[in-house]
């Protein structure tokens, strides 16, 4: 009778560890979202990430990737909230920036520090150290780059022809910048008006970040707006608009030619400046692109945007998202198809620049660009404040308050926001 | 008038324990809804920005919470059916309790920890006298005063629970925010009720103890009294029998001896034959009444000493304490060829009862060895008990008496305290008494 039930239990267990031993196909779930994230026209935005699945699932056959495909990049962080919100985030998903700080201090995002340090197969150095740099929150890496897309000057190359001014090099000031606007800056064709512009839509934050300025302390507590680096950005930005002679550009003057600088992204770079896009814009004149001027030569100068992707804090298939997500931002081949099927930059320093090569880009711009560009501290409130901030230096600057004093009550402002 | 109370008592925890679930449900079925709210008005994001952690999926703590609960009640009508006073391990019913309900307040985001009350109650009701009591009621306490969502967050990531109130425009909350306020006071309310009742409970039960022990107090008295009077009475009637006694032997002899002394003085110059013949019949008088002197002594011995000679006597003493206490004697008796005279038996006899009533009333002794052997020329008796004893002898009545008696018949005693009680009586054999 004991015998009986022995052999009934022997046999149990064994079909249960059968069972569970047994290979399972695995389920990984992918959030992305359809066209560019650098709001660029863009045709084949899945087929990075299906060629990528497909050569994972032949990899790993026991792996299957699923993605719902169809989510515009607007509606995007909505969608994400939604399934985050009900618990049911996928297991790898697409971080938009203004989402990271909010996702990684919330606890969405895995932690990644303990594979990177763990896999052998892994050596972060690999990527551009500022790429890098957007996937940590707090010190740890919480989201991996997939694309990056570094902030470019735009240069209109006929106008300054017409001026007998030599293209500006990488290694650019903010002076250089500045004499070369006022030198443009004129009446053409006589009529009385200026119809020349130095430069359009060059804000506020685009002269902190050339000035080398902090807006934040490390923690996100505190404002940094007292400082005179930041008072000097907005001087710049002051001095830059007298130029216009309180003339504000459009974006039609900037089309057709009549301005010489803007600041504009890599992404836009890649698109308009190859056919078909170049019929479309900036058809007129002869334009290229250079770093962002600094204060000194060779200084961190231009702001990067990433595009990352990170593992849910929740999933079950920590191995296999971490496989997938080398797969995504860390093979070669992924990201080398990025040049082909998307207007970003790969994180990767030596898939740039292969590329780069064979698209006939300017390779020491790009090099000089992605290692000179700032990495920005990363808080919770981070967005929310600088948009804070956005608002009230536009008003301060349109205004034209005394710089001391509203800057001192701004950053009041922001210290009480921040330690809310 | 206990049951009454009991069962109020019972009536207003499964009050609460109805309650308790229509709270759980409804946190719950907030979180849940407040989800579906959120998703379809397009606010995630939002709500992300105004928590603190992601949260969890609403489903699984409906589900999660509701299965907690359930087995929580399980537990709590497990328990009073099966309920075992003597059980030492009822305490971990309790201690089972308490991690559901932790578990129920951490499902439900720590916005909920009214559940700890509902445990309390059960809990103080079951483990009323247990040692462990204290320690559960005062862990209970604690997990109720820190179970709150401002206390917890610093330690713990969890999303805000209010959020899920928040996410409504002003009437819903408002709505919402007054049935949970309702429904928590209730639970407090009831709360309160029940350790009123509980306590009240408790006095009253105080009061009936109080009122017994007087009584009992009074019976005792009684006794004692009427034990004295007793006495009294036994006393009286003994010193009658002794005064009977004695004027029907020793008076009867020596009014008799008196008499014929009287006659022989008269007669003694005339008729000395006749005197020597009267003093001889005195002689006689005066020998019978010895011997009845004698048998008035024996009729003061102890019963048994009497009919059944000295060791059945004294086994049967034993055997008489042992049947009325916990005591367990063990009697030596090595002494086969002694034929002692009737004053060292009555003696040694009572100094063995005398002991065993001491180790019994003064040392609270469990086991008593007695030894009675020979030694040399001596008869040695040991009683040796396993009690308190004591580091100084004070010398009561017993002791002494004990001492006076064993002096009468050339002996001698000697008390040690240290570890139980010893005492020793040494008793010098006399010729004639030892066979061999």
């Amino acid at each position: 009778m004991n015998k009986k039930y022995i052999v009934i239990g022997i046999i149990i267990i064994g079909c249960i560890g059968a069972l569970l031993s047994y290979p399972q196909k695995t389920t990984l779930t992918m959030g992305l979202f359809a066209g560019s994230n650098w709001d660029v026209p863009s045709a084949d935005s899945y087929k990075v990430i299906d060629h990528a699945i497909e050569r994972f699932e032949k990899r790993y056959p026991l792996v299957e990737i699923e993605y719902s495909s169809g989510i515009l990049k607007e509606d995007y962080s909505s969608w994400l909230s939604n399934l985050i919100v009900s618990g049911n985030e996928p297991d790898i998903y697409m971080v938009l920036e203004e989402d990271f700080n909010t996702l990684s201090s919330l606890g969405a995002l895995k932690n990644l520090d303990k594979y990177i340090q763990q896999d052998k197969d892994f050596d972060s150095s690999k990527y551009y150290e500022s790429a890098l740099k957007a996937g940590i929150y707090q010190d740890s890496q919480f989201a991996l780059p997939y694309e990056c897309n570094p902030q470019l000057m735009f240069v209109n190359k006929t106008l300054l022809k017409k001026e007998r001014i030599k293209i500006p090099d990488n290694q650019w000031t903010l002076d250089d910048f500045y004499k070369i606007c006022k030198q443009v800056t004129k009446d053409s064709n006589g009529d009385g008006v200026i119809d020349q512009y130095g430069c359009y839509n060059y804000d506020w934050l685009d002269s902190i970040y050339s000035h080398g300025a902090t807006l934040f302390n490390e923690d996100g507590t505190k404002g940094y707006l007292s400082q005179d680096s930041v008072k000097n950005s907005l001087l710049f930005i002051q001095k830059l608009e007298t130029l216009n002679q309180g003339h504000v550009i459009s974006s039609t003057e900037f089309d057709n030619g009549q301005v010489v600088f803007s600041p504009m992204t890599f992404a836009n770079y890649r698109t308009y400046k190859p056919y078909p896009w170049r019929v479309k814009k900036y058809s007129t004149f002869e334009w290229d692109c250079v770093k962002m001027p600094s204060l000194l030569p060779n200084e961190n100068s231009s702001e990067i945007s990433s595009l990352l992707i990170s593992i849910s804090s929740r999933t079950t298939h920590t191995k296999e998202s971490w496989e997938f997500l080398k797969m995504l931002t860390y093979n070669q081949e992924s990201q080398s198809e990025l040049f082909q099927y998307s207007q970003g930059i790969s994180s990767l320093k030596s898939v740039s620049y292969q590329s780069s090569q064979e698209n006939e880009i300017d390779l020491s711009l790009l090099n000089e660009v992605m290692e000179t560009t700032i990495h920005h501290n990363r808080f919770k409130k981070y967005e929310s404040a600088l948009s804070l901030m956005n608002t009230r230096m536009k008003e301060i600057l349109h205004n034209e308050e005394d710089l001391d004093i509203a800057l001192m009550e701004l950053q009041r402002e922001i210290n009480l926001y921040l330690n809310e | 008038m206990k049951n009454i109370s009991f069962r109020s008592l019972s009536i207003i925890r499964t009050l609460m324990i109805f309650l308790n679930y229509f709270i759980v449900l409804f946190y719950s079925s907030v979180i849940l809804l407040s989800t579906k709210y959120i998703i379809n008005n397009n606010v995630a994001r939002d709500f992300l920005n105004q928590i603190s952690h992601i949260p969890r999926n609403p489903v699984y703590i409906l589900l999660l919470s509701m299965l907690f609960y359930g087995v929580l009640v399980f537990i709590i009508y497990y328990k009073q059916n099966s309920y075992d006073k003597k059980n030492k391990y009822n305490y971990m019913y309790s201690v089972l309790e308490i991690i559901l309900g932790v578990c129920i307040i951490y499902t439900l985001y720590v916005g909920y920890s009214g559940i700890v009350l509902l445990i309390f109650c059960d809990s103080i009701f079951f483990l009323k006298d247990h040692k462990y009591s204290k320690w559960i009621l005062g862990v209970l306490i604690v997990i109720y005063f820190i179970a709150h969502y401002d206390i917890i967050s610093i330690f713990m990531n969890i999303p805000n629970p209010i959020q899920y109130f928040n996410v409504y425009d002003g009437h819903i909350k408002g709505i919402l925010t007054v049935s949970k306020n309702i429904l928590e006071t209730i639970n407090i309310i009831l709360f309160i009720a029940f350790m009123i009742m509980y306590i009240a409970n408790q006095i009253q039960e105080n009061e009936n103890i109080t009122k017994e022990l007087d009584m009992i107090h009074q019976v005792n008295k009684e006794l004692q009294d009427y034990a004295a009077v007793t006495e009294k009475i036994g006393e009286d009637k003994e010193r009658k029998r002794l005064a009977r006694e004695i004027h029907d032997t020793l008076g009867h002899a020596l009014t008799g001896i008196a008499a014929g002394i009287d006659a022989c003085l008269a007669m003694i110059d005339t008729h000395p034959k006749e005197t020597k013949q009267q003093l001889e019949v005195v002689s006689k008088v005066v020998r019978q009444g010895i011997g009845d002197v004698r048998n008035s002594l024996n009729k003061l011995r102890p019963g048994v000493l009497e009919e059944q000679g000295f060791r059945v006597a004294i086994e049967k003493m034993i055997e008489e304490f042992s049947s009325v206490s916990d005591l367990s004697i063990d009697f030596h008796y090595q002494l086969e060829k002694i034929d002692f005279e009737n004053t060292k038996e009555d003696i040694l006899f009572r100094i063995i009862q005398e002991s065993i009533t001491n180790a019994l009333r003064h040392g609270g002794a469990t086991h008593i060895d007695i030894y009675l052997y020979k030694e040399n020329q001596f008869v040695l008796l040991k009683i040796k008990d396993n009690g308190k004893g004591c580091e100084k002898i004070q010398y009561g009545f017993g002791l002494k008496q004990m001492q006076e008696r064993v002096s009468i018949i050339n002996g001698e005693v000697e008390y040690d305290g240290t570890d139980g009680f010893l005492t020793i009586v040494k008793i010098p054999i006399q010729r004639g008494e030892d066979y061999d």
